[in-house]
C-alpha cells in the first residue's frame, strides 16, 4: 500500500467515524423517547448543547397550535388599572413579517408557563411604566371555529372576540417590592 | 465464505467512499453557499429594529435571567461577553458581514464558522424568539463549513471529500427535517381527520385572508392536509429518484409558497426552497451559475454605464 493510499484509507476512516456520529445524532435527537435516543443521550448531549441541534421537527404538530396572546394590565400600589398592553398586537403594525412572527412565538413561549412573565416581560415593563407596582398577566387563546361553524355561519372565523382568556401570573415589580419592605 | 465476506465488505467500503467523499459537489456546493446566506441575511436584517428590545440589557431578556429560560450548562453565547448594545450591533454587523463573505465566495470555511457560533449564541441570549427558520439555520450553517463551492472541480483531496461530505449531510438533513416533521403530524388527530389544515389558515396569527369560502369546500381541506402530508413523509425516499426529482422538487416549491402566502411565514418557506439547490445535478447547477454570472456581468456592466 502506496503512503498515498494510505493516508487516504486514515482519512476516509476519521471521517466515516464523524459521519456516522454526526448521522446518528440528526436522526436519533428529534426522537430521544426511543430506547435508543434514551441510552445515548448521555453522549449527545454535549453536542446537542453546544450546537443547539436537538431540534424536534414538529412543524404544526400534532396539530397546528392555536393563536395565543399575552396580555397584561398595569396595576397601581392600589390596584387600579394604568395601563395595559398585548403582545403580539392582532394586526402586525410592521413592514416587515418576521417582526411579528417573533413577537408570537416569544408570546407562546411566555404564556406557556406561570414563572415566564416574570422572567422575562415582567420586569421589561417594570422598567417601562414606572408608575406600575404590578402586573397582571393573562395568555389570551383563540378559540377554534370548526369547519362546519364556519360554514354555517354560526362562528365568524378570526373572530377575536371570544378569546379565552387565562390568568398566568402577577409579577410584582421590584419598586414596589423595595416599598413594601421598607415599611415592614 | 470468508472471501466472500471480505470482497462483499470492500465492495460496501468503496461505495460508501465514493457516495460520501468522491461525489462531485463544486457546482451545488456553490449554489447553497449563494442561496441559503441570503435568505439568512434578509432574515436577520429583519432584526435590526428590534436588536435592543430582544438582545438589549434593558430588552426582553436580561442577560440575568437568560438561566430562568434555557439551562446553559453546555451551552454558550458570544453575546454574553459583554452585555452593552455596542457589542450586540458589533456581533450583529459580524454575522451579516461573515454571510456576505459566504454569499461573495471569500474565506467561505472561516465565514461559514463565525456566522454559525454568532448564530447560535443570538438563539442562546434569547431563545424566546427562536423559531423554525433559526433552528433550520443552524445546521446548515454548519454543513457550509465543511467546503467552499467550486475550485478544485475534478481534483480529488481532502477538501473536495470534506465538501462531499457536507453536501451529503445536507442533503441527508433535508430527508431528516421533511420525515420527521411527517411522522410527527402523523400522531395528530386534526391531520388523520384531513382538517389539519383548515386549523393552520383559520388560525388568526397566521392566516393573511379570510378562508370562510374554504369552509364550503370540504374535499380541498381534506386534500390540503394529506398531501403535503404524504409529500413530508415519503421525501426521504422519492428525492432519490431521479425520474420523479423534479415532481417532488416542484410540489415542495409549491407547498411552502402556499404557507408562506396564506400563513405569513416569508422565510420559512425561502429558506427550505432555497436548499432544493442540493438535490439538483451538477450539471444543472452549473448552469444556474453560469445564468447567475452572466446577469453579475450585465449588472456590473450596467453600473460602470451609470457612472461614467
Amino acid at each position: 500500500m502506496s503512503a498515498k493510499t494510505r493516508s487516504s484509507s486514515l482519512r476516509w476512516t476519521l471521517f466515516t467515524a464523524f459521519a456516522i456520529f454526526h448521522g446518528i445524532v440528526i436522526a436519533v435527537a428529534p426522537n430521544p423517547e426511543t430506547p435508543l435516543g434514551g441510552w445515548l443521550k448521555p453522549i449527545m448531549k454535549p453536542y446537542l448543547n453546544a450546537f443547539e441541534f436537538g431540534s424536534f421537527w414538529n412543524f404544526f404538530s400534532p396539530n397546528p397550535g392555536q393563536a395565543m396572546y399575552v396580555e397584561w394590565e398595569l396595576l397601581d400600589k392600589n390596584g387600579g388599572r394604568v395601563g395595559r398592553g398585548m403582545m403580539p398586537e392582532f394586526e402586525s403594525p410592521f413592514l416587515f413579517r418576521e417582526r411579528q412572527n417573533r413577537r408570537m412565538t416569544s408570546a407562546r413561549y411566555i404564556g406557556m408557563a406561570k414563572e415566564r412573565p416574570s422572567s422575562t416581560l415582567g420586569p421589561y415593563l417594570c422598567r417601562q411604566e414606572k408608575q406600575a407596582h404590578a402586573i397582571r398577566f393573562w395568555a389570551s387563546i383563540y378559540p377554534w371555529v370548526t369547519i362546519e361553524e364556519a360554514a354555517s355561519g354560526s362562528k365568524k372565523v378570526k373572530d377575536l372576540e371570544n378569546l379565552d382568556r387565562r390568568e398566568i401570573s402577577v409579577h410584582i415589580c421590584p419598586l414596589a417590592q423595595d416599598e413594601q419592605g421598607q415599611k415592614k | 465464505m470468508k472471501r466472500w465476506l471480505k470482497k462483499t465488505a470492500a465492495d460496501l467500503w468503496k461505495g460508501w467512499v465514493g457516495f460520501a467523499f468522491q461525489t462531485e459537489s463544486a457546482h451545488r456546493y456553490r449554489l447553497f453557499e449563494i442561496f441559503f446566506p441570503i435568505v439568512l441575511f434578509s432574515h436577520y436584517i429583519t432584526l435590526v429594529q428590534d436588536l435592543d428590545f430582544f438582545y438589549g440589557p434593558q430588552g426582553l431578556v436580561t442577560p440575568a435571567k437568560i438561566d430562568d429560560m434555557i439551562e446553559m450548562s453546555g451551552r454558550f453565547s458570544i453575546l454574553m461577553l459583554n452585555s452593552s448594545m455596542l457589542w450586540v450591533w458589533t456581533c450583529y454587523l459580524i454575522f451579516l458581514g461573515s454571510l456576505l463573505c459566504i454569499i461573495f465566495g471569500k474565506f467561505q470555511r472561516v465565514a461559514a464558522a463565525i456566522a454559525l457560533a454568532l448564530h447560535v449564541s443570538f438563539i442562546h441570549r434569547n431563545v424566546s424568539i427562536a423559531f423554525g427558520m433559526d433552528l433550520i439555520s443552524i445546521f446548515f450553517l454548519f454543513y457550509l463549513i465543511f467546503g467552499a463551492g467550486v475550485g478544485h472541480v475534478k481534483v480529488s483531496n481532502w477538501k473536495t471529500e470534506l465538501r462531499s461530505l457536507g453536501l451529503r449531510f445536507a442533503q441527508l438533513q433535508l430527508c431528516v427535517i421533511y420525515a420527521y416533521s411527517g411522522i410527527e403530524k402523523l400522531k395528530g388527530i386534526s391531520w388523520w381527520r384531513g382538517e389539519a389544515m383548515w386549523l393552520a389558515i383559520s388560525n388568526p396569527q397566521l392566516g393573511r385572508i379570510d378562508v370562510t369560502w374554504l369552509s364550503h369546500f370540504p374535499f380541498l381541506i381534506v386534500l390540503g392536509t394529506y398531501l403535503p402530508l404524504v409529500w413530508e413523509v415519503y421525501f426521504p425516499a422519492i428525492i432519490w429518484i431521479p425520474a420523479i426529482r423534479k415532481w417532488v422538487l416542484g410540489f415542495g416549491v409549491l407547498f411552502h409558497a402556499l404557507i408562506a402566502v396564506t400563513m405569513s411565514l416569508p422565510h420559512f418557506g425561502v429558506v427550505m426552497v432555497s436548499l432544493y439547490v442540493l438535490f439538483l445535478t451538477e450539471d444543472e447547477a452549473a448552469k444556474i451559475l453560469e445564468w447567475l454570472k452572466s446577469k453579475q456581468f450585465e449588472l456590473k456592466k450596467r453600473l460602470r454605464a451609470a457612472v461614467s
